[in-house]
């Protein structure tokens, strides 16, 4: 990977979260446009990021949630 | 809905009632940020117990400066952490692994893993890919990323939850993040190759 792409792989974390100066953004939305690499780079890891918000959204078990009540209605009330 | 501030000046007032309806709010997430943390069912029972008895007990201690979420989660956070000192101190032995990390950084993004279809990357196989990976990071990124990316945190309020300064959590969720992407394009890209040798 040239230097040039390395510099910029290392904020697209940063873009993702909009962290970056304006300028910056321009530069790299320009870079990630012209080099076919960094665009999939970016590609993947918004990809990555929206799969770990998506995949990993289970709830609770309903018998753990009645427990923790439980639990807490035992040393919590009245203390 | 009734905000948490109005809620937790009821539950100092001594309305216990207003202290369910917090945990009502709350346990979902918290239980997915534990279960992250430890793996065992009954370890992550233990830990939301101890969590919401300790923010129970320190409610008249939360100045309000930062979300009762923040706050809350730092007490779940700093619960687990002592745990994990005490019982499974290997675990965090190797919580910020920056060489492991490192060569994750660059690796090559694959158009087999951006070119799979959502449905795919999402159905029970895709999940589970996505939790294994997950699980293979060292603690203090797998953190950073529940945090950030699965509960929707500021950059401010997961330094705050960890204990970290904002730097740090910026450069874990980049490492973090890029091993999260590495694994699962090695992946799509593997199962791509196979696909086209049964051909």
């Amino acid at each position: 990977m040239k230097e040039q792409c390395r510099e910029f792989c290392k904020k697209l974390s940063d873009y993702l979260d909009g962290q970056l100066d304006e300028n910056i953004c321009t530069l790299l939305e320009k870079h990630l446009e012209e080099c076919p690499p960094c665009g999939l780079m970016y590609e993947s890891l918004k990809t990555a990021v929206e799969l770990c918000r998506k995949g990993l959204n289970d709830d609770i078990p309903e018998e753990m949630s009645r427990e923790l009540k439980a639990f807490l209605r035992t040393h919590c009330k009245g203390s | 809905m009734e905000i948490d501030h109005e809620v937790i000046q009821k539950v100092l007032a001594g309305d216990y009632d207003a202290f369910e309806v917090l945990v009502d709010r709350y346990k979902g997430r918290v239980y997915r940020h534990l279960r992250k943390m430890v793996k065992d069912q009954s370890e992550i029972q233990d830990l939301l117990q101890e969590t919401f008895l300790r923010a129970y007990k320190g409610l008249g201690s939360f100045a309000g400066n930062s979300s009762f979420a923040t706050w809350l989660f730092k007490v779940a956070n700093n619960t687990a952490l002592m745990y994990l000192r005490k019982k499974r101190p290997e675990l965090l032995q190797h919580a910020d692994d920056i060489q492991k990390m490192e060569e994750f950084e660059f690796m090559p993004a694959s158009s087999e893993f951006v070119g799979t279809p959502m449905e795919i990357l999402l159905s029970q196989e895709g999940r589970r890919k996505i939790e294994e990976a997950l699980d293979d990071l060292p603690l203090a990124y797998r953190t950073v990323i529940v945090l950030k990316d699965i509960e929707g945190f500021s950059l401010d309020e997961v330094a705050e939850i960890t204990d970290s300064s904002v730097p740090a959590v910026k450069s874990r969720l980049h490492r973090g993040r890029n091993f999260v992407r590495a694994t699962l394009s090695s992946y799509y890209t593997e199962k791509s190759t196979v696909k086209k040798h049964r051909g």
